[in-house]
């Protein structure tokens, strides 16, 4: 069995050439329509933080479950969490320089063009103000980044001090439970005011409290999505010589569950709000389905819910590693549309050139999309690629090698 | 009564006597044991169909749950409640709970059945201790002649059985 992952020259290349897509895109963009590409960095950056923060809440709840037969994957999670980093750079460079184009709330003569509108909401921005203004909104994402970065820093740390003690890791593992706790807890506490900040603050007047609760799960739920593709093409490659059906069964129950999970926190915000129907609240909803687009709007609960559910219903189809990964990657084509249907539409009307609120999907979303998931993947593999793919003294290390479920 | 029993205590003599009965061929009526032990369900390859039985009353439950509503607010009594449409989006609610209820209710009727068991009625085979730790292989002595009882008895010698009754 290979002991450490080496990083393949041809995928070296293509996040190169990903990233520098990206770059070009990007430059184009900024050239063309500076707010279209604040708005793309806001989507992709934002899209790729919750994933790994999502796979950082995977591995916490391995270790506080005290789950026996995950041990020997945590590695791929460990690493996902690395894109943080980056993240913060791009999340900085939006926060300083990008804010104006992207938050009504910022720069609401941009955003506003009607201007008996404008009057009609001016009291509603100037009550906001001492929430959304740019430079606490600012301070609010570096603390967040800090928590964010510091907790799952610890968390490799620990990992890594148990990789390296000899006389017996049962310590750094009881010190990891216990810092995935705090890191759980820290994510709650941050996340439900990052994703009010990142996502739901594009439209200051609108608010729903199960936003955010939303946004955790979709974490979860893709981020798992997104271990089991890692996974399946590092078994491929040789990496995990000993995974069996059992293995491939644990991880399809992961995604099974969460696009129950999904599933639910998308009902519970829509059924709530429809049957609510407050202009205040339904305009969120009216805006994507009526306006946006109605077949993406239902095809997000498709793609995510009802096609994964049905297919991981049956026993087989739910071992087999192909069907496996097809549906993990499905899932996560829903979750790009699921955070393009939550940036784009309030803000399409502002791109150049663009008169309705339609779907927008050109060369720049493509683009800078491509050059943020080159930078993911060069992250994540480079990472992987430091340290073994196999954790030792994890003390349940041997029962995810041996890992068998009877039935 | 014209049963051969072996008492174990332990899983792996069980396992064990279970690979060599097998390969006797013996009429192994029942072994009864306080936990799951799945190998023996492979084994001797009992194979329970209440996960496909649990499907289908899930689908029956979620078309019945969902033709018992339609009716209901549609069909019989619709009101107008706050101008919404009498076929709601808070169907889902009341289809999730309902098609649960039916899918629990009736697979746990079905294992009762199955397993021919019922409130207040007797045991059909007590053992003391087959509750705390002690597992039982019941043989059927009927169908067996003599020579084969005579190996049966052996293996339960050579693995370890703790007591060898006809009960």
């Amino acid at each position: 069995m290979k002991k450490r992952f080496v990083f393949p020259k041809k995928l070296m290349i293509l996040s190169a050439v990903l990233i520098i897509i990206g770059l070009v895109s990007g430059a184009m963009a900024f050239a063309n329509d500076t707010g279209r590409a604040w708005t793309n960095i806001l989507f992709s950056n934002y899209l790729f933080v919750l994933l790994a923060l999502g796979a950082a809440f995977w591995l916490s709840l391995q270790y506080i479950a005290e789950a026996g037969w995950s041990a020997a994957f945590k590695r791929v999670p460990e690493m996902m969490s690395c894109y943080l980093g980056p993240a913060f750079i791009a999340m900085l460079a939006l926060v300083f320089f990008g804010i104006k184009y992207v938050y009504p709330w910022a720069a609401p003569e941009r955003h506003i063009e009607d201007f008996n509108k404008y009057e009609e909401y001016k009291h509603l921005l100037e009550w906001k103000e001492p929430y959304l203004n740019t430079l606490f909104f600012s301070t609010r994402t570096i603390i967040y980044f800090i928590v964010w970065i510091v907790t799952t820093g610890i968390l490799r740390y620990l990992s890594k001090k148990e990789d390296e003690d000899k006389k017996g890791a049962l310590k750094w593992f009881n010190k990891s439970r216990f810092f995935s706790k705090v890191y759980i807890f820290a994510l709650a506490g941050t996340l439900i005011f990052a994703a009010f900040d990142y996502l739901m603050s594009i439209e200051p007047f609108w608010y729903s409290t199960l936003f955010s609760v939303k946004e955790l799960i979709s974490g979860f739920f893709h981020a798992s999505a997104l271990i089991v593709i890692f996974i399946y093409f590092l078994h491929k490659a040789g990496y995990y010589p000993f995974m069996n059906e059992s293995h491939w069964h644990d991880f399809s129950k992961y995604l099974f569950m969460g696009s129950i999970l999904f599933a639910y926190a998308w009902y519970f915000q829509y059924m709530l709000i429809w049957y609510g129907n407050i202009p205040e609240e339904a305009e969120y909803y009216y805006l994507r389905r009526f306006h946006f687009s109605e077949p993406l709007f239902v095809l997000n609960i498709v793609i995510n819910f009802f096609i994964p559910f049905l297919i991981l219903l049956p026993n087989k189809l739910a071992k087999n590693p192909k069907v496996l990964v097809s549906v993990a990657f499905l899932i996560l084509a829903g979750y790009v549309l699921d955070v393009y249907l939550s940036v784009f539409p309030p803000l399409v009307h502002t791109f150049k050139g663009v008169e309705h609120t339609h779907p927008v999907f050109g060369i720049y979303e493509i683009g800078m999309f491509l050059g943020f998931l080159g930078l993911f993947l060069f992250v994540v593999l480079r990472m992987l690629s430091k340290r073994d793919i196999l954790p030792k003294n994890h003390p349940y290390l041997e029962e995810s090698v041996m890992h068998h479920n009877v039935h | 009564m014209n049963k051969l029993i072996a008492v174990y205590s332990d899983d792996n003599k069980l396992l064990e006597a279970a690979d060599k009965l097998i390969e006797v061929n013996a009429p192994v009526e029942e072994v009864i044991t306080p936990f799951v032990i799945e190998e023996l369900l492979h084994k001797f390859h009992v194979k329970s169909n209440i996960p496909f039985l649990g499907f289908v009353y899930g689908t029956i439950g979620l078309i019945s749950v969902f033709a018992a509503l339609y009716y209901t607010f549609v069909i019989d009594y619709p009101l107008n409640i706050g101008g919404k449409p009498n076929l709601s989006l808070t169907f889902p609610v009341l289809l999730f709970i309902g098609t649960v209820l039916i899918t629990v209710l009736s697979t746990v009727a079905t294992f009762f059945y199955q397993d021919r068991l019922s409130p207040f009625k007797e045991p059909e085979f007590y053992y003391p201790g087959i509750y705390d730790d002690k597992m039982v292989v019941l043989v059927d002595e009927t169908k067996m002649d003599n020579d084969l009882k005579e190996k049966v008895i052996g293996i339960f010698k050579e693995t370890g059985a703790e007591k060898i009754e006809e009960v």
